[in-house]
């Protein structure tokens, strides 16, 4: 692997926010591709950050400065990925569902994707299924994640998938689940395509249902 | 010598501070700071309209700036003390009295755990009615347990309407205190409806409520529009409330120890002034269960020092604040119990005591407060038994200082046939029900048991001992009726959805 | 007295730590201790003055020895194993206040032959089991004891040869994380210097290396709380409060990133997964992580070794007392 490669991978694993997208500049200026900055320095420093958090030997605001590296690094990237006509890791779509105001571990799913190279769009807590319906319609994401911490909002997932359906939309985006309350078995009732029981395992899950994973 | 003089003070149980006073007046005024400077966000239209008609400033339509004066008025009219009494019994006394006041300690459960550990099987899975019964039935029977919470959820029964039949579930079980959980405002209206059914009347609430409803903000600083609900309602019906927020330390609250007590202070006091503008002297407890996110597995901490260290320090604020505080032990983040529940609930439980921390919940709880352990609950009565014998402290007497006996047993003589040993042994030692004391030949003989064996034994053995029903047949099937009545209402939202 | 070790810090009131736990007044601990001068007035009987003549000069000769290579002084404890019920009174300020006494007939004749010598008071101070006759190293009057003894002893300026950390428990299971969680919990918060007996079990007939590495966890977990909440401008952090608002969060504010790691304290036995990462590990019960833990250490830890030197003193002490032993035994025969 060249040098700056490896400069790119230690400046994620160090979560530089500053120096990634310096490092990743003057890999493009040397003439590398982007396809291969991103997957042969970001992504793999970001391995390395994931086995490492994994491991015990990492934190998570650690982790996080990580992402926003690797975010700082894909600001660059995205465009020039996108025009060579190169597949990007996708898009994520995150809520909370309606009457529900907890949102620390969508938060945290949503970072933890980011992290992975995912584009996410964030609606907030309290999200109706109707408001979910239109952002998938406007954003055309490959996946939609959902969150919900009470039994009695946990239902909120069914709506939505179910307007989804309504909507014509379903077959287009997988749908992960997560929360407290929320299991396996729940998922696969409701016909969601997945669930996560904590944010590393929501990303990896996302990574998979893009079939990156 | 005398041992008691003129102007003789004594400790007559241990003591325990976490904060000097100056360090609670720092957090408090922080507080006042960030409700006045900051604010928070009340998505209920109505709570806004109270709290912006007697001078709180309202920007962005639901963001709520209150000022500090606010506070200092509803901390006029707040109550001190905060009594629940539990339900009668077959003479119609209502035996199970808790006075919420300063230095008073209650322990109780822990509330909607969505999965438990099956008594029988000893696997986690999803909680039920019988469940939440069972738990009940048990705290009923546990001599250190105060109040009860539900320990479970009933989840095979209607979603939208659980909280009805939950509290059906723990009437059958248990005549003490409880603490619910309500839906909605209507969740807890019928529920009240249950209590005064069981009760006999709503004069019978208005002598002493049955219940406190659990309600609690979101961290940071947010009051969820149904929640809101549920506290004017409970001003209005004479229902004393719990109010406290579940902030995780670096995540949803500032990183630091101090910072969660400002914000946690900060969301409760909303809860308070909001209470007593609706109603001067509207009961409120305080306190919450304030914890980290772990950094490196993102789980929130139940059985962590922080926990136990940060309820303690919020204790000594309400004991300053002259409110009742709602306190934390007896939980673990263990994922059955094992050594880890044991030792993490004794910590806990141990700080909780020593601290004198009124409503403390969670005795129960495991797997960061998603599993209810019956063996836990049954293992950690235990462990109150060994906390309450500490708290009595050491008195010191002629009595308990004895020269003459001393004198009379000598260098070399012994105290177990003398009548100062015969006098006290029984009330100076704790005895235990559940530690083993024998020497090794006769553990061996006796089966060479782990405790758990003996904790799991009598979770069995309370569960198949002979009970009379709390009530008859007559009250069981008007209680029934409201939980029916509102499935009633509410059958067209189930979507065939069954979570078990 | 004799000499004095430092008091420890958990009493402090200002700053980080404050807390403090007292089991009796000032007032009261000047009972006590007037009552134990009182007893050794009576008490001064010649079989206690001899036995404890003897055993200090003997202590003596091997503290020369020692002394006489490391150059340095040691400390002698004085402390009674003393049991309420049996050979002492009942109720536990009885108990303190006769374990103080026995304490302090060693230190009146330590400072008599070497004054200035440093001295720990203290012991193991517990009940009689009065249905089973066991002396317990479980029961929670052991630790309230330990605490109201730890108050009379820094009343006196003496440090605390402190118990805690041991258990009746014969296996390694919930009892002993119990009994001894709650010991090391009391003996932290009231601040007895040196607390000895972790890792005791089977009323401390059985030496237990898993006991010890649980109790690890507990102290660690103590030492937490003592540790305090440290309150000032920054950790009070309104103006953070304020930068993340109402709805916000914490997880990428430099003011977490500063603080997260010294914060809080991270077990390492004490497991915090979620249940689908516990279960695909294993669905270890914490007993399991202790013996592996133990078993790691004993395969991979090396000590730093003993000097040559340092040995070669040690082991002739010890063949020059197995020649006299043996010799005595020749005697005899």
């Amino acid at each position: 692997m060249s040098k700056i490669l490896e400069q790119l991978a230690t400046a994620i694993i160090e979560g530089d926010i500053d120096n990634t997208p310096k490092l990743v500049q003057k890999a493009l200026d040397e003439g590398l591709e982007p396809l291969s900055i991103l997957n042969d320095g970001m992504v793999m420093g970001m391995n390395e950050v994931g086995r490492r958090f994994k491991a015990g030997e990492m934190f998570v605001p650690e982790v996080l400065m990580s992402a926003e590296a690797m975010q700082a690094g894909l600001k660059i990237l995205r465009p020039l990925l996108v025009s060579s006509g190169a597949k990007l890791l996708g898009k994520v779509i995150m809520a909370t569902v309606q009457g529900d105001l907890h949102d620390i571990g969508k938060n945290l799913v949503g970072m933890m994707c980011e992290g992975a190279g995912f584009e996410v769009i964030d609606l907030g807590f309290d999200v109706p299924a109707e408001r979910i319906v239109q952002a998938v319609k406007e954003h055309k994401p490959d996946i939609v994640g959902l969150s919900a911490l009470l039994t009695t909002t946990m239902r909120q997932m069914a709506y939505t998938i179910k307007a989804l359906e309504e909507a014509g939309l379903r077959d287009k985006v997988k749908v992960m689940v997560g929360g407290a309350p929320v299991d396996a078995e729940f998922a696969k009732k409701i016909g969601a395509d997945g669930y996560g029981s904590n944010a590393a395992a929501g990303a990896e899950l996302a990574k998979k249902l893009v079939g990156a994973a | 010598m005398e041992v008691h003089k003129v102007n003789y003070e004594v400790n007559a149980t241990p003591t325990l501070q976490i904060l000097t006073e100056d360090e609670i007046e720092a957090i408090y005024f922080s507080s006042l700071r960030v409700l006045e400077e900051t604010g928070v966000r009340c998505y209920n239209p109505e709570g806004v309209d109270i709290l912006h008609a007697h001078g709180a400033h309202v920007e962005d339509k639901n963001l709520v700036k209150v000022p500090s004066w606010m506070v200092e008025r509803a901390r006029s009219t707040l109550p001190k003390k905060v009594t629940v009494v539990g339900m009668p019994d077959k003479d119609g006394k209502r035996k199970y009295r808790m006075d919420l006041v300063k230095n008073s300690a209650y322990w109780g459960t822990g509330s909607d755990t969505p999965y438990t550990i099956d008594p029988y099987t000893l696997k986690r899975r999803r909680s039920t009615y019988q469940d939440v019964k069972n738990l009940a039935i048990i705290a009923e029977a546990l001599p250190n347990i105060d109040f009860f919470m539900s320990l479970g959820i009933t989840q095979d029964t209607a979603v939208g309407t659980y909280d009805r039949w939950q509290y059906l579930a723990m009437l059958e079980g248990t005549n003490k205190p409880i603490n619910i959980t309500a839906v909605d405002v209507e969740g807890l209206r019928d529920q009240l409806e249950m209590a005064y059914i069981r009760l006999g009347g709503k004069e019978e609430w208005k002598k002493a409520p049955a219940f406190s409803l659990y309600i609690e903000p979101v961290s940071p600083l947010s009051h969820d529009p149904i929640v809101i609900g549920k506290l004017l309602f409970c001003c209005d019906n004479d229902i004393p409330f719990v109010y406290t927020p579940c902030p995780q330390a670096g995540a949803t609250a500032p990183c630091t120890l101090a910072g969660v007590l400002v914000q946690a202070l900060t969301e409760s006091l909303f809860g308070i002034v909001l209470s007593q503008l609706r109603k001067p002297g509207a009961q409120v407890i305080i306190g919450g269960l304030l914890s980290q996110m772990d950094m490196q597995t993102t789980v929130m901490a139940y059985g962590s020092p922080e926990m136990a260290l940060l309820s303690a320090a919020y204790t000594d604020i309400t004991k300053w604040l002259m409110v009742p505080m709602y306190n934390t032990s007896g939980c673990s983040d263990a994922k059955m119990f094992d050594e880890q529940a044991a030792m993490e609930a004794t910590l806990n439980t141990f700080i909780a005591g020593l601290i004198g921390g009124n409503m403390i919940h969670d005795v129960g709880y495991i797997e960061s407060g998603l599993t209810s352990s019956p063996d836990m609950l049954v293992a950690s009565d235990e462990i109150i038994g060994m906390v309450k014998r500490f708290l009595q402290g050491i008195p010191v007497t002629r009595e308990t200082v004895p020269l003459e006996t001393i004198d009379q047993v000598g260098p070399g003589g012994h105290y177990l046939g003398t009548d100062h040993t015969l006098r006290h042994f029984k009330t100076e030692f704790w005895k235990p029900v559940l530690m083993d004391r024998l020497d090794w030949d006769r553990w061996v003989k006796a089966g060479s048991k782990p405790m758990r064996e003996r904790v799991h034994q009598r979770v069995l053995e309370i569960l198949q001992a002979e009970r009379e029903p709390l009530f008859d047949e007559k009250m069981y099937k008007e209680l029934r009726r409201i939980c029916e009545l509102a499935d009633e209402r509410h059958k067209g939202e189930e979507m065939g959805i069954g979570i078990v | 007295m004799g000499a004095v070790a430092e008091p420890s810090g958990v009493s402090q009131t200002v700053g980080s730590a404050g807390t403090a736990v007292t089991a009796s007044t000032t007032g009261t601990a000047v009972a006590a201790y007037t009552a134990v001068m009182v007893t050794i007035k009576i008490g001064a009987v010649a079989t206690i003055g001899a036995v404890a003549a003897h055993t200090a000069v003997s202590a003596a000769a091997a503290l020369t020895a020692v002394t006489a290579v490391t150059g340095v002084l040691t400390t002698s404890p004085a402390s009674p194993t003393i049991t309420a019920g049996a050979t002492a009174p009942c109720t536990l300020a009885g108990l303190i206040a006769q374990a103080a006494a026995e304490s302090w007939m060693g230190l009146t004749l330590a400072q008599t032959i070497a004054p200035g010598l440093p001295f720990f008071m203290g012991g193991v101070t517990s009940i009689l089991d009065m249905q089973t006759m066991i002396f317990s190293y479980g029961a929670p009057e052991l630790a309230l004891a330990e605490c109201g003894l730890t108050e009379l002893a820094h009343y006196a300026g003496i440090p605390l040869w402190n118990t805690g950390g041991c258990t009746d428990s014969k296996t390694l299971d919930e009892q002993a994380a119990i009994e001894g969680s709650f010991s090391v919990m009391a003996a932290a918060l009231c601040g007895g210097d040196l607390t000895h007996d972790v890792g005791y079990t089977e009323s401390a007939m059985t030496g237990s290396l898993f006991q010890l590495c649980m109790m690890d966890e507990a102290i660690g977990w103590s030492r937490r709380v003592t540790r305090g909440i440290e309150v000032n401008e920054e950790t009070l952090a309104v103006e953070v409060i304020k930068s993340v608002g109402p709805n916000g969060h914490y997880l990428r504010h430099p003011h977490t990133r500063k603080f997260f790691k010294t914060e809080f304290w991270y077990p390492t036995l004490c497991d915090r997964h979620n249940y689908e990462e516990w279960s695909a590990a294993g669905s270890l019960p914490m007993r399991e992580r202790v013996i592996a833990k133990v078993r790691e250490i004993l395969e991979t830890h090396t000590p730093p070794p003993i000097k040559k030197e340092t040995r070669d003193v040690i082991e002739k002490v010890l063949a020059d007392a197995e020649a006299r032993v043996k010799s005595t035994d020749t005697k005899k025969k």
